[in-house]
């Protein structure tokens, strides 16, 4: 049977990004707009299903303003009679009893409302059947249940009749890279996956895209955010678009689905060449849908301006971040200050000294900090 | 060393203007607008290159050209520097006096750029200097227009202290009390304990986290709560369920124990019945025998006593016949066989009587007896419900459990069990609503704590931060006075000593209140302390001028600096003039010294001093 799905997960609505400070607001409102699209795409690509692996919500309780767009994005899927398959999460997890997957409108999706999968749920498409296997997170696994005891419900029934058989998890896979494992992340190995043997395992949890493969197959996948929520996801984000042909051979395509796009870029002054306007170059990274944490590194003869910089580059950007991590400790010009039989010579001289004698870290920090605070208004009276 | 030469090649309102300057001191004349301050900033600008003021001196001609020379001479070495404004290209060639030794350097020297070339540049600079910084040079080696007088009294203190952190370098103060300022944005908390009233940005977060914390802590506390209220409940349910198993066999071992009991009963009965019925189906059995015996037994009457009947009838007519005949024996004979017949026959009627009544009797008895079919069909069925109780006894055995206790054990146990189980179930829809209730509302940490995540790093930042302007702020405070410290005495001893040779060895013992760096010193005649403020003007000026003089020593770290003076003697008097000019003469022995004057009478007065008159001669 040929049959095509959508996969998404942690798409977060209603995150309330308090590092973002004023553009808080509107980041809400971008990964409200991702989620339209994602929709979008499905109703384009005339899916067969769309699978949603966990964290559709920020939290259990989202606001009527957050489940009012998702209610009316959901009616068009349904008008189009598009199902929606989806799981609860780590962040819209089951434990309030008054969850917003408690809502009587997720009686029209095909929600997996019990962290015990007692039965898969079919779905008759075109005279085909397609086995779908699910679990909500809970947070007892790990801390009163082992993982184990959940998963191997998700294990393939092989007494049903023909069909794709399809799992939706949301969890830490071990291997994962930058990725702490904890119990309550609901970790499991790619070999307990594989032993489910399910056709395919759309997963959720991780933020970053991840495609496994088990023998020669694809057997699970992360989409990743498709809004990046933090700096760190930074790139275009995606869903996967999923094509099971005839023989059930599954084909795996990334569609970039995000509103605004997240940067983060170290740069070294040090190697920048001369001349090439520091400004200049950082705006030729901006625009109207770039958010981005620019971090400015190396050894520079001045001290940077931050805030200067920032006011001069803001307009450039959705959101700009500078952070100044460059040191004046190596530079030429507090060499020639050293020399000098001024005040700000002696300062230098003196605080050199002081800063070689500290003995932690962050002492040593708090010093260098204000070290370049006083230099900086130095060179601003200078 | 000194200046030798200016050559400006284009220069503002300048066009290969070379001038040459002497060693000591050189009397600049000329006019206002004839270029004197042009002539300032043109050495300037060639050292250092112009950040806003580059347009000002744009050449009035040919501004496609814009460049200015400067020769410098050391004791060692003579050097030619050359730049190009437009591109701030430096030139700089390099002689040494003794060897002849030519080296030459160029770049591209701007003061914003940031090339290693410029940073050889400046280094040079300040191997010649001291500094290398413009506005050092500016506020050192330069004295405005009447600003060469010490301020009054009242403003004294601060103007020296600026004057000692050096030669106006920098306002300090300045630079301390907008670090605390800018410490004071982020929170209101003194490192000391003094507060400002309003919360500032760090306090404002901490609150934020405080509350963030404490929803988190709730959220946790109801997820453990939560997560026993859950174990208990999966004990509950475990428990129900094994009372649940043990009430079940129970009470299937008793109801069969009772059934049993019930069976045993029946068995009996049945047993007893079934006896009976055996019974009377032997005694049936044995009438209808007899009934056959007698039946078989029964005297056959009919033709032997027809016979005899018929023989009778016949008898008396043969009596009678006989009587007739008259023949007695004959008489006799029949009247024997009558008799015979009729005992015979009287007889037979005797046995077959008692045959009859021996047969009623046991008809009679039969009669009450029930049908010998329907008591084997009864004795049949009895037999069958025997085999069936028989194997019901077996299966009711097999769910009796502890055979050896006592019933009466087994009904009490069930009771007890039966109110646990009640008992469980109140619990676990208590648990259960207990559950649903505290739920409730319940937010998810994983949200919270990610929010939590992004405010303390912020909160972090802000920390440092705050901490780095009030270090910042203490380490700078502490350098200066420590500084001024070092340096006041040395810059005393050296005042001193200038000033003595000014003020032909009246005062002494010239010094600094260290805390106030209020200056003091002594009539020489007597040892009493005198107030700068009453001395007299000129005395004040050269005082003044001493001092500017040692610091500038100080700053150059013995270098000889040229020193600038822009007319600086506008307002004077006659004789402070003079006097002031005298300490000049005095000072130009070690000191290369510019006087820019409008005047001409210091042409005049230093005739024997190097004198060049700027006119308007382009």
């Amino acid at each position: 049977m040929s049959l095509t799905l959508l996969h998404t997960a942690d798409v977060h609505l209603g995150t309330r990004f308090p590092s973002l400070g004023e553009y808080a607001s509107q980041r809400g409102k971008d990964f409200l707009e991702t989620f339209s699209k994602i929709v979008h795409i499905a109703l384009e690509k005339k899916v067969d299903a769309l699978l949603i692996a966990g964290d559709l919500f920020d939290s259990p309780h989202p606001s009527p303003t957050v489940f009012g767009r998702v209610k009316a994005e959901f009616e068009k899927l349904m008008a189009a009679h598009i199902p929606i398959v989806l799981i609860p999460g780590t962040h819209d997890n089951i434990m309030a009893s008054d969850n917003i997957f408690r809502h009587p409108f997720f009686e029209h999706t095909l929600l997996f409302k019990d962290p015990i999968l007692k039965e898969p749920k079919t779905l008759s498409i075109r005279g085909n059947s397609l086995y779908l296997y699910g679990m909500a997170y809970h947070p007892d696994v790990g801390s009163v249940t082992l993982p184990a005891q959940y998963l191997k419900n998700l294990k393939r029934r092989e007494d049903l009749p023909p069909g794709v058989h399809v799992g939706l998890l949301h969890g830490s896979l071990a291997g994962s890279p930058d990725w702490k494992i904890y119990a309550k992340d609901f970790p499991f190995q790619l070999e307990d996956l594989a032993a489910l043997n399910l056709d395919y395992c759309a997963l959720g949890h991780y933020h970053n895209r991840m495609v496994y493969h088990h023998n020669g197959k694809i057997i699970a996948s992360y989409p990743g955010t498709p809004e990046g929520k933090r700096f760190r996801e930074a790139g275009p984000r995606t869903v996967h678009l999923l094509e099971f042909d005839e023989k059930n051979a599954l084909t795996l395509t990334p569609v970039a689905v995000n509103t605004k796009t997240l940067i983060e870029k170290e740069i070294d002054l040090f190697t920048l060449p001369p001349d090439i306007s520091l400004t200049k170059e950082l705006m030729s990274m901006g625009g109207d849908h770039i958010l981005a944490r620019i971090i400015l590194k190396g050894v520079t003869e001045d001290v940077l301006d931050i805030e200067k910089l920032h006011a001069d580059l803001a307009p450039y950007f959705a959101y700009l971040e500078v952070v100044d991590e460059t040191s004046l400790l190596q530079s030429q010009w507090l060499q020639r200050l050293e020399k000098e039989n001024t005040i700000r010579g002696f300062f230098v001289r003196k605080m050199k000294e002081k800063i070689d004698a500290l003995h932690t870290p962050e002492e040593q920090e708090i010093y260098r900090t204000a070290f370049k605070e006083i230099l900086s208004e130095f060179q601003k009276r200078a | 060393m000194i200046f030798k030469e200016l050559s400006l090649i284009n220069f503002g309102k300048f066009q290969n203007k070379a001038l040459q300057f002497g060693e000591g001191l050189n009397v600049i004349v000329g006019q206002n607008e004839s270029g004197k301050s042009t002539l300032f900033h043109a050495l300037l600008g060639t050292l250092f290159g112009f950040k806003s003021e580059r347009n000002r001196y744009l050449p009035w001609q040919n501004p496609s050209q814009y460049r200015a020379r400067l020769t410098l001479q050391t004791s060692e070495n003579e050097i030619l520097l050359e730049r190009d404004f437009l591109e701030d290209v430096v030139t700089l060639m390099q002689k040494d006096l003794t060897t002849h030794h030519l080296s030459t350097f160029q770049g591209k020297i701007s003061p914003q750029g940031r090339s290693s070339e410029r940073e050889v540049y400046l280094n040079k600079i300040q191997d010649l200097f001291g500094f290398a910084d413009p506005e050092i040079f500016k506020n050192s080696l330069f004295i405005e227009q009447r600003s060469l007088h010490l301020p009054p009294a009242s403003e004294t203190r601060a103007e020296l202290k600026q004057l000692i952190s050096n030669i106006s370098e920098f306002k300090y103060d300045e630079i301390i009390a907008r670090l605390e300022e800018r410490y004071f944005e982020l929170t209101k908390k003194n490192p000391k304990g003094i507060d400002k009233r309003n919360d500032r940005r760090l306090e404002e977060l901490q609150k934020q986290i405080l509350e963030l914390e404490q929803r988190i802590e709730k959220a946790q506390k109801g997820q453990d709560t939560l997560q026993k209220i859950s174990e208990k409940i999966g004990h509950l349910k475990e428990s129900l369920a094994k009372k649940e198993q043990r009430l079940k066999i129970l009470t299937q071992s008793i109801s069969a124990r009772e059934h049993l009991l019930k069976l045993s009963k029946k068995e009996a009965e049945t047993k007893d019945s079934l006896s009976e019925l055996q019974k009377r189906k032997s005694l049936i059995e044995r009438l209808t025998e007899q009934l056959g015996t007698i039946q078989k037994n029964k005297p056959q009457m009919n033709r032997l006593t027809m016979g005899l009947l018929v023989a009778a009838f016949f008898i008396l007519p043969m009596i009678f016949f006989s009587a007739n005949i008259g023949i007695l024996w004959l008489i006799l004979l029949f009247i024997g066989v009558g008799i015979f017949v009729g005992h015979t026959v009287y007889q037979q009627k005797q046995t077959a009587r008692h045959y009859q009544l021996q047969e009623m009797r046991i008809r009679s008895q039969l009669e009450v007896l029930p049908d010998i079919k329907k008591l084997e069909f009864s004795i049949q069925h009895h037999q069958k419900s025997l085999f069936e109780m028989d194997s019901q006894k077996i299966e009711l055995e097999q769910a009796i459990i502890e055979e050896h206790k006592p019933l009466r054990e087994h009904q009490a146990e069930k009771e007890t069990l039966s109110q646990e189980i009640q008992d469980i179930k109140e619990t676990y829809t208590e648990e259960k609503q207990n559950y649903l209730y505290l739920s409730k509302g319940l937010e998810s940490p994983f949200t919270l704590e990610e929010d939590l995540f992004d405010l303390k790093q912020k909160e972090k930042n802000l920390k440092m931060k705050a901490q780095a302007l009030w270090t910042a702020k203490e380490m700078l405070t502490q350098m200066v006075i420590e500084f001024r410290k070092e340096h006041l005495k040395l810059f005393a001893q050296d005042t001193e000593s200038l000033f003595h040779k000014i003020s032909s060895d009246t005062y002494q013992h010239f010094s600094f209140d260290e805390e106030f760096l209020v200056p003091s010193l002594q009539w020489k005649s007597a040892p009493t302390s005198i107030s700068t403020s009453s001395l007299s003007c000129g005395t004040q000026d050269q005082l003044y001028f001493a001092m500017k003089l040692s610091l500038l020593k100080l700053l150059s770290s013995g270098r000889n600096l040229p020193l600038f003076l822009d007319d600086p003697f506008v307002n004077f008097d006659h004789e402070r003039r003079i006097k002031v000019l005298e300490l000049l003469k005095e000072c130009s022995a070690e000191h290369q010294i510019f006087l820019f004057t409008y005047d001409e009478w210091y042409a005049q007065y230093l005739q024997n001093h190097t004198i060049i008159r700027l006119q308007d001669d382009h």
